[in-house]
C-alpha cells in the first residue's frame, strides 16, 4: 500500500519534471499545453493536501478485537497552558 | 535473687540470641559503609539507610561469587541470616549472597542488555529504514498525561499541520510499562489498514534510570525492530542513551526533536510549490512570447506586408475574427473575473478563512489563464493556417500571371511588323519621315532615304527611280 506521504512526494517530483521538461522548451505546442494542464492540476492537488491549517490528534483506545474508540485531542497553541514534568 | 531462677554465662546468653536469629534468612537493601577487608578473606561493612545501621559480615566462599565489587558507598542487595558475634555481643547480618541494587544494578544490566542486543545485530545500521520525507498520518506512542505529549503535538502542529496525529496511550515508567509500550507498537503494525500511519514517535521525557527502565528492556526493543513501520524514539533528556534509541530507526534526544525529525516544514514545501508555479509561468510566458515571435516574423513577409489588393480584403478578414477572437477572449477573462469576485464575496460572507483565499485566488488565476492561453494557442494556430493559405494562393497567382505573359509575348512577336527584317527585308522611309516607302513615285532621284534594317540603319540617296508593278508580297501592318 502506498502511504500518502509516498503519493505527495511522487507530486511534487512530477511537478519538478514536467517545470524542467518545460523550461527546455524543445516540446510541441499542444504537448507543453498538456503537460501545463498536468502540472496546474497537481499544484490545485498538493495545495489542497496541504490545506489543513489545524493539527487532527486522535486518541486511539481499546482494542482490534473488541473495537477501537477514538477520541479527537485539542492540541493547545504554542506557549499556551503545557504541562509540567512528567 | 530466687534459686529457682537459673544463672547463663555470657556465652550462653549469646549463644542463645544467635539460635534465635540463625534461621531467619532475608533480603536487606542498603548502601555500604565502613568496608574493611579481614586477614582469611572475611569482608566487614555495615549496611544503611537513613535511619539504622546494621553490620554485616560476608565470609570468603560467598566474597568470591559476587559478580560485582563491594564498594563503598554502592546501593547494594543483601540476602543473609542474622545472627550474634559471640565473642563481641554483635548483632550482624552473614551476608551469602548479595547484588548491586538501583542505578548500579541498572547500568550494569544495560550494559549486558546491549551487548547482547548488538552481538545479535539488532542494532545494526542495516536493519534502520528511512524515514519519510512528507509524512501525513503519524503513530504516537507516549503517555497521554506526559508533558512529552505535549511537546511533540505542538511541535507538529507548529510545523506541518497538516498531518494527523493517531495516539495509542501507554504507560512509560514502572510497573507494566514495557508490555504496553511492546503493545502500542505492534498495535499500529497490527492496525495499519484501519491506521496506515508513515511513522511511529516513541516518546517520554527525561527521568532517571530507573523511571527509563522501560525502554532499556528487551521487550521493548525487539518490539521496536519488530515493527514494519519507521520508528523515532525521544526519550529523555540529551546524555541519556536508552537500549530503544540503539534499536530505533532513528534516535532523537527529546520528544520535541523526535517531532522535528518526524515531518517536514510546512512553509518549505508551500515554497517549493511556489517556486514550481513561478517556474511554469515563465515558461508559458517564454512560450507565448515565442509563438508570438513566429508569428511576427509570419505577418513581416512580403506578402502580408503589401497584400495584392484582391487578396486584401480576405486578409482584412482574417484580421477581423483575429481581433474578434482576442475580444471573446477578453469577454471571457473578465466574466471569469466578476464570477471570481462575486466568488470572493460569498466566500467573505461565509466567514471562510480567510488564509484559504490567496490559494483559491491563485488557483482560479491558473485555471483562467490555461484557458486563455488554449484559447490563444486555437486562435494563433488559425490565423498561421490562414496566412499560410494566402500566402499560396498569391504565389499561385503571380504563377500563372507569369504563365500567361509569356505566352502573350510570344503571340505578339509573331505579329510584330519588326518580324520580316531578320529574313533580310529593309524598311525605306524619307529622311526625317516615319512613313514607309511603297511605290518609285514617291521621291524624286536626288532624295536622301533611311533604309531600316533588322540590325542598323543605311542612309542612302536615290540615284534614279524605276517603274515597276505591286509585288506580291504580304502587306505589313502600318507602322505606328
Amino acid at each position: 500500500m502506498e502511504s500518502e506521504g509516498a503519493t505527495f512526494k511522487q507530486m511534487l517530483d512530477r511537478l519538478e519534471e514536467i517545470t524542467e521538461a518545460l523550461e527546455r522548451e524543445d516540446l510541441e505546442l499542444e504537448q507543453s499545453l498538456a503537460l501545463f494542464e498536468e502540472a496546474v492540476g497537481l499544484l490545485k492537488a498538493s495545495k489542497q493536501k496541504l490545506g489543513e491549517s489545524r493539527l487532527k490528534v486522535e486518541k486511539l483506545l481499546g482494542s482490534l478485537e473488541e473495537g477501537i474508540e477514538e477520541e479527537e485531542i485539542e492540541v493547545e497553541d504554542e506557549g499556551a497552558g503545557g504541562a509540567g514534568a512528567d | 535473687m530466687s534459686g529457682q531462677e537459673r544463672v547463663f554465662t555470657v556465652s550462653e546468653v549469646n549463644r542463645m540470641a544467635d539460635g534465635l536469629l540463625k534461621d531467619l534468612f532475608l533480603w536487606v537493601e542498603g548502601e555500604v559503609c565502613d568496608l574493611r577487608m579481614g586477614y582469611e578473606g572475611f569482608g566487614f561493612f555495615g549496611l544503611r539507610d537513613e535511619h539504622a545501621y546494621l553490620p554485616c559480615v560476608i565470609f570468603g566462599e560467598a566474597l568470591r561469587r559476587l559478580d560485582f565489587k563491594l564498594s563503598e558507598g554502592a546501593a547494594i542487595l543483601a540476602r543473609g541470616s542474622l545472627g550474634i558475634y559471640a565473642k563481641r555481643g554483635q548483632f550482624r547480618l552473614n551476608v551469602l549472597e548479595a547484588e548491586e541494587s538501583g542505578e548500579g544494578r541498572l547500568r550494569r544490566e544495560f550494559q549486558a542488555l546491549f551487548e547482547k542486543l548488538s552481538r545479535e545485530g539488532l542494532f545494526s545500521q542495516e536493519l534502520k529504514r528511512p524515514l519519510p520525507e512528507i509524512p501525513f498520518r503519524i503513530g504516537l506512542v507516549t503517555s497521554p498525561e506526559g508533558a512529552a505529549l505535549h511537546d511533540v503535538l505542538t511541535t507538529i502542529n507548529r510545523r506541518f499541520p497538516a498531518a494527523r496525529v493517531f495516539l495509542r496511550g501507554a504507560r512509560v515508567q514502572g510497573e507494566g510499562a514495557e508490555e504496553d509500550i511492546a503493545r502500542a507498537l505492534d498495535f499500529f503494525n497490527r492496525a495499519a489498514s484501519l491506521y496506515p500511519v508513515e511513522v511511529i514517535i516513541l516518546a517520554r521525557g527525561g527521568g532517571s534510570l530507573e523511571d527509563l527502565h522501560p525502554f532499556n528492556t528487551e521487550a521493548v526493543a525487539r518490539a521496536i525492530r519488530l515493527s514494519t513501520i519507521p520508528v523515532i524514539t525521544g526519550v529523555g533528556h540529551e546524555p541519556d542513551y536508552t537500549i530503544a534509541d540503539f534499536a530505533a530507526d532513528h534516535r532523537a534526544a527529546t520528544p520535541t526533536a523526535a517531532a522535528q525529525v518526524a515531518v517536514p516544514v510546512m512553509s518549505e514545501i508551500l515554497g517549493r510549490l511556489e517556486a514550481g508555479r513561478r517556474r511554469l509561468e515563465q515558461a508559458l510566458d517564454r512560450r507565448v512570447e515565442r509563438e508570438e515571435r513566429r508569428l511576427g516574423h509570419l505577418a513581416a513577409r512580403r506578402v502580408f506586408s503589401s497584400p495584392d489588393p484582391l487578396l486584401f480584403s480576405a486578409f482584412q478578414g482574417l484580421e477581423d475574427a483575429h481581433a474578434g477572437l482576442r475580444q471573446a477572449m477578453w469577454e471571457r477573462l473578465r466574466s471569469a473575473g466578476s464570477e471570481l469576485r462575486e466568488k470572493l464575496m460569498r466566500l467573505r460572507g461565509l466567514g471562510r478563512e480567510r488564509r484559504d483565499l490567496p490559494l483559491r485566488l491563485r488557483l482560479a488565476a491558473e485555471r483562467i489563464k490555461r484557458s486563455a492561453v488554449s484559447g490563444m494557442a486555437g486562435c494563433e494556430r488559425e490565423l498561421a493556417e490562414g496566412r499560410g493559405r494566402l500566402e499560396r494562393a498569391v504565389v499561385r497567382r503571380v504563377e500563372r500571371g507569369v504563365e500567361a505573359w509569356k505566352s502573350e509575348a510570344l503571340r505578339l512577336e509573331g505579329l510584330s511588323p519588326l518580324r520580316p527584317l531578320r529574313r533580310g527585308y529593309a524598311i525605306a522611309c524619307p529622311e526625317g519621315s516615319r512613313r514607309p516607302l511603297k511605290e518609285y513615285g514617291e521621291v524624286a532621284p536626288g532624295a536622301r532615304l533611311e533604309l531600316r534594317l533588322y540590325r542598323g540603319m543605311l542612309r542612302c540617296v536615290v540615284q534614279e527611280a524605276e517603274e515597276g508593278e505591286a509585288a506580291l508580297l504580304p502587306e505589313l501592318p502600318a507602322w505606328p
